[in-house]
């Protein structure tokens, strides 16, 4: 286990997991001195009946002063300042975010108004703005992929200015992040399948990337285990609550190792290919998880070998010699896609030019490869990756991974 | 990996580790709306002091510094301490030093986020309502990992609240010293303890396991006595550091109940205690719950250790592993091989037992007996 020279590690939030986790919300919320909650979350997340589930449950115990459903798919800065409206308005004390990344980024964004007495959001936008604590928020995902129930950040769009604000600050992790496994039981195969490929990204490359520390090892080590013995599983059976339960506690687990690490190209290339053609995220991880891992095998190899055996089992790593465990590690993920490709009737895709919107057509085309490659280029992820990428290896592996090829080892970047 | 059907954990203690950590401290107090720290500082040298304060040199942070709360300070010095924090104008406390002024600060916290009679009325057992001032720990000594832990004591006093726990934990290797012979090896032992018994326990959960592993970890791995102690120290601290973590989010187990009631009804120690009395435990823990004391091999032995070993062998594995790694640990000062070669008379044992004994599914007196009588003959 690596002690680095220097490392952060940091996961305030409370975290009360379970099949009834949802229940423990309101004497956590008095705790919290808070006695009136407003809960965010999306349409999905109410067409779902989630939003149901936790009024019924949470209302029991405590007070519910506005239910604010219609976040957008991009968090806005116009919707930020309506719910903060709204906490004022219905003299809520604490916000309750049920839903993925764009609701945790619009209550935690809500929250920095609501709580410093502003209406001003971009004064608090960079880093280290937030100098104390802010009002109760709780966090309860409704996919098992994200993590952002444990991540300090907040990214939220000025759709008007056509401007997007992001906010870091330990003041903006939740108090208490809620896993329910009742919360992600009816989600589609592909997008369980999509989602936690999303967390089995963020603990592979926070594993083999460059700012790791014992801590974001642990958690990452804990997530891999958790997906390799679930995702499967939970695809071809959503109705499996303990896998259900493993899965959040595993998007968790990698969330805390990632925010705390650090992602690498393989999140560059995946923002900017969401960027470029609107891809979900975790659809993106899934295909170029293999080929991040492929590019920097020669430098993260033996790092790399450590993941085999939460992944694959003792099996399987026994009897892999250990000069081959990482190659091995790159064939096993690449199966897991196959198979989850299967489990799904073929909806989780397993190369670029495999995914499909809703009518069937294609999202990424070879065309648009050079404008995906150059997004990537000015991703922050890209400095924590192990090895060196310029356009041109960008642009090699996008290709790859649109064709499904594995990577031609001679065109490698060996710096 | 087991997933219980209702779990939680909480872990409010950032950790900056490493070179140069120090030079964070005016930048965390900044983003935690504080000026101004009450620095209580336990017996340093070496420079140590000269260090810590030079690391606020360019900052404009302004420091007040207390040297030297007493080795178990008492209520008049907090007394005292509570008039310099409230006079200076201070707004966070940093304890520089080990248990005892990790003790003293939390404490102090209790009574400067409040006021003074609230110590006395947290002692008594009534909550400790948070959020407390900003507190801030930067290990000097090897401690006994309760320092970023939800206790504390101060004198006749005992603490207990998650608002205890360190907002922060600096380790910098700059500060970090051996202490006297023995402390570091008897420390490592601590947080192994704590470790062990957290993975061994009933309500284990993926989050205790993944803090108690990287603690497994951190001291299994430094362990080789081929190595110079200076080598150690940080890794230590770190194990130490986390190992108050996971004190705070599970029950105490067999080894740690039976060594603090040993040592308060026999003439040992608790370290030495806990030394002599964690194999023992663990093997019967281990009979109780052979899945997880076969999973905590993996962070005990390694993963090709782990793999090499059957899987029906794995948890008889843990007690010799758990053996050597102590002595390993404990260098030239090895512990006793049984409690009557640390000298305890066999009359002893039943009343730690009765001591140790708890409730609700915890130890049984009777358990507690059977670990402690196989700790004094030392049987395997």
């Amino acid at each position: 286990m690596e002690l680095p020279g220097y490392y952060e590690f940091f996961c305030r939030p409370r975290i009360v997991a379970g099949h009834e986790a949802l229940d423990q919300i309101p004497g956590a919320l008095r705790e919290l001195r808070a006695g009136t909650a407003m809960v965010v979350t999306d349409k999905g997340v109410t067409a779902a009946g989630l939003t149901g589930i936790v009024k019924k449950v949470v209302g029991g115990g405590i007070g519910i002063g506005a239910v604010a459903d219609d976040v957008p798919p991009d968090s806005d800065l116009a919707v930020v300042h309506r719910l903060a409206g709204l906490y004022r308005r219905k003299g809520c004390d604490a916000i309750l975010a049920v839903g993925g990344g764009s609701v945790m980024d619009t209550a935690k964004a809500v929250n920095i108004l609501v709580s410093e007495g502003a209406d001003d959001l971009m004064r608090f936008s960079g880093a280290g703005a937030l100098r104390r604590p802010l009002r109760p928020l709780v966090a309860v995902p409704t996919t098992a992929g994200t993590g952002s129930e444990v991540t300090l950040v907040a990214v939220v769009k000025d759709h008007r200015r056509h401007l997007k604000m992001a906010f870091v600050s330990p003041h903006l992790l939740p108090d208490l992040a809620v896993l329910d496994s009742r919360m992600t039981l009816s989600l589609p195969p592909a997008v369980t399948a999509a989602t936690g490929m999303d967390a089995l990204t963020h603990a592979v490359e926070a594993y083999y990337c460059l700012a790791k520390n014992p801590l974001s090892d642990g958690a990452a080590l804990a997530a891999v285990r958790l997906v390799g013995e679930h995702l499967l599983r939970v695809t071809r059976d959503p109705a499996d609550r303990d896998s259900r339960l493993a899965m959040a506690t595993a998007a968790l687990l990698a969330g805390m190792a990632f925010s705390n690490s650090m992602v690498g190209m393989v999140h560059a290339m995946g923002h900017a290919t969401g960027a470029v053609c609107g891809v979900a995220h975790g659809v993106c991880m899934a295909i170029y998880l293999p080929y991040g891992l492929e590019y920097n095998l020669h430098k993260r190899g033996g790092t790399m070998a450590e993941l085999l055996l939460p992944l694959a089992g003792e099996d399987v790593y026994r009897a892999t010699p250990p000069e081959e465990r990482a190659r091995r590690l790159i064939a096993c993920i690449r199966k897991l896609n196959a198979d989850l490709h299967e489990a799904t009737g073929g909806r989780h895709a397993r190369f670029l030019s495999e995914v499909r919107d809703r009518e069937g057509r294609p999202m990424v085309t070879r065309e648009q490869i050079p404008e995906i490659a150059r997004a990537a280029m000015g991703d922050g992820s890209i400095f924590y990756n192990p090895e060196e990428l310029d356009f041109d290896d960008l642009r090699m592996v996008i290709f790859a991974a649109w064709t499904g090829e594995p990577l031609d080892g001679g065109r490698i970047r060996r710096g | 990996m087991n997933v219980p059907d209702l779990f939680s954990f909480q872990s409010p203690v950032k950790i900056d580790s490493g070179w140069r950590a120090l030079e964070n401290i005016p930048l965390e107090l900044a983003g935690s709306g504080a000026r101004k720290p009450l620095v209580l500082c336990g017996p340093q040298r070496d420079g140590t002091m000269e260090t810590f304060t030079a690391a606020f040199a360019d900052s404009g942070t302004a420091v007040v510094l207390y040297e030297g709360p007493p080795a178990d300070p008492d209520p008049a010095v907090l007394r005292e301490l509570w008039n310099l924090y409230r006079d200076r104008g201070c707004d966070a406390i940093i304890a520089l030093g080990g248990r005892a002024t990790a003790d003293a600060a939390k404490v102090l916290n209790i009574a400067v986020s409040g006021r003074p009679e609230d110590v006395e009325r947290a002692a008594g057992g009534k909550s400790v309502a948070g959020p407390l001032r900003p507190f801030f720990y930067c290990p000097t000594t090897p401690g006994d990992g309760r320092e970023t832990s939800c206790f504390a004591r101060l004198g006749k006093w005992n603490f207990s609240s998650p608002s205890l726990m360190p907002n922060l934990a600096v380790i910098d290797p700059r500060l970090l010293r051996e202490g006297p012979s023995g402390a570091l090896g008897a420390a490592l032992v601590s947080a192994l303890a704590t470790a062990v018994e957290a993975c061994l326990a009933p309500a284990r959960n993926p989050l205790s396991d993944v803090y108690a592993g990287v603690v497994i970890r951190l001291v299994a791995e430094n362990a080789c006595a081929a190595k110079k102690r200076t080598l150690v120290l940080a890794p230590a601290a770190n194990a130490l550091c986390l190992s108050g973590v996971v004190l705070s989010n599970t029950a105490r187990g067999p080894a740690s109940r039976l060594a603090v009631a040993l040592s308060a009804k026999a003439p040992i120690r608790e370290a030495a205690a806990m030394a002599v009395l964690l194999p023992h435990a663990a093997a019967f823990l281990a009979g109780k719950h052979p899945a997880a004391a076969a999973e905590l091999l993996l962070p005990l032995a390694g993963a090709d250790a782990f793999t090499g070993t059957p899987p029906g062998e794995r948890p008889a594995e843990v007690a010799p592993r758990l053996r050597s790694l102590i002595l390993a640990l404990a260098g030239a000062d090895a512990p006793p091989a049984s409690l009557d070669a640390a000298g305890l008379s066999k009359e002893t044992l039943p009343e730690a037992a009765r001591l140790a004994a708890c409730g609700d599914g915890g130890l049984s007196e009777a358990d507690g007996l059977a670990i402690l009588s196989l700790a004094w003959k030392g049987t395997p």
